[in-house]
């Protein structure tokens, strides 16, 4: 237990390291910036990182950790074969995929991302889109699991499954766009 | 513990509801009684503890907690057909049910809401008091204000609510969801969240 919490410190003291030096290059590159007039936006790119790292780190976490009542247990290393839970499911994949591929259930996603909203304020926030319309993509995100509905006030909010393949369409989005430039 | 004891007992007076009646509103949970169910009151010394009704009723409960990285759980929403167990604490006990919302129930009134009569009633009323007791244990704090707890048979356990000023437990046999200001928990079968200001900790099993 007390190893694992040093591994847990270590990896926290890297990764605090990481972000003085990503701080050293975003103030270096602003010092070119202003010098070149080039403009670089490095905020999010930096955000990113930490935020991958972070998840990366939490996941292998959970991956090798486990923690119950009786104590904290350390889980053996598998390697070798990819497990039946690793293998890609395609048809399930292209049915979530299909779900996103649609404009306004991304705006309903980005949206319900600084919390919970009524039905009409994402309406209001979504140009274009008929009640109809609306109650028909929540639905089918409801339905998906990337969004859940109060049964007492009825806000929607976003689930964290929903939360993280927004974030991880958005980053493969932003990365696309970049390898075409 | 709920003490079995000779003060606690059912009322002799039978009711039903005449209108839809909504037993707990909050902003995360709702519990109503449709219009025609019957109701007989829990009595101990004399005084009103509660009710045991019987007929439909509808349980409405946000068992989701939001995080910083999205919200967890799910709305529960069910509907139940048959007696129920409500205990009451403090002051809501005469704001509950009035004479607006009850009235004496014929013999009408038993068979509408599926009892054969109203000793058939009687009985099953009795019966779900005396289950309860069997499988309940806990002391009720009977001067707590706002205190509300109900019962829901479901099979051979009850689903329960708790609710009190600042917050609602709700524990059935795969679910458990607490609030208590600004904590909220949720504990499945593989997992137990705590999440306290959008910051959460999460233990999962196995």
């Amino acid at each position: 237990m007390n190893a694992d919490r040093e591994k847990i410190d270590a990896l926290k003291r890297e990764i605090n390291e990481l972000k003085e030096r990503l701080d050293k290059i975003e103030s270096a590159v602003e010092k070119e910036r202003t010098k070149t007039g080039i403009e670089i936006r490095i905020e999010g790119f930096k955000n990113d990182i930490i935020e991958g790292l972070m998840n990366g780190i939490r996941g292998e976490i959970e991956k090798s950790v486990l923690i119950s009542p009786s104590g904290i247990y350390v889980r053996p290393v598998k390697k070798g074969k990819i497990s039946e839970k690793e293998k890609l499911d395609h048809g399930k994949i292209a049915s979530v995929m299909r779900v996103l591929s649609n404009e306004h259930r991304l705006k309903i996603l980005s949206a319900l991302m600084n919390g919970g909203k009524y039905a009409s304020d994402l309406e209001q926030k979504i140009h274009g889109i008929s009640a109809s319309a609306l109650s028909s993509h929540l639905k089918i995100l409801e339905e998906t699991g990337l969004i859940v509905q109060e049964s007492v006030r009825g806000r929607y909010l976003i689930t964290m499954p929903g939360r993280v393949i927004l974030k991880i369409i958005n980053r493969l989005a932003r990365l696309l766009e970049e390898s075409e430039k | 513990m709920l003490r079995v004891n000779q003060c606690i007992r059912l009322g002799s007076e039978l009711y039903k509801t005449t209108q839809e009646t909504a037993l707990l509103r909050s902003s995360k949970c709702m519990i109503t009684v449709k219009r025609g169910t019957l109701v007989v009151n829990i009595l101990k010394k004399g005084k009103l503890m509660g009710y045991v009704f019987y007929g439909k009723a509808k349980l409405c409960l946000d068992a989701i907690i939001e995080t910083s990285e999205g919200a967890l759980g799910k709305a529960i929403t069910k509907e139940f057909n048959g007696p129920f167990i409500m205990l009451m604490g403090g002051e809501v006990k005469q704001a509950v049910l009035s004479t607006v919302t009850v009235s004496s129930a014929t013999n009408d009134d038993f068979t509408k809401a599926g009892c054969k009569n109203a000793q058939n009633f009687v009985e099953i009323a009795s019966n779900t008091w005396k289950k309860f007791l069997r499988h309940v244990e806990g002391h009720w704090p009977e001067n707590e204000k706002n205190m509300r707890m109900f019962a829901f048979p479901q099979n051979d356990i009850f689903e329960i609510v708790l609710s009190s000023r600042d917050g609602i437990v709700y524990a059935t046999t795969n679910t458990v969801y607490i609030l208590k200001g600004d904590i909220q928990a949720l504990g499945g079968s593989r997992e137990i969240m705590v999440t306290r200001c959008g910051k959460s900790v999460s233990i999962k099993y196995g």
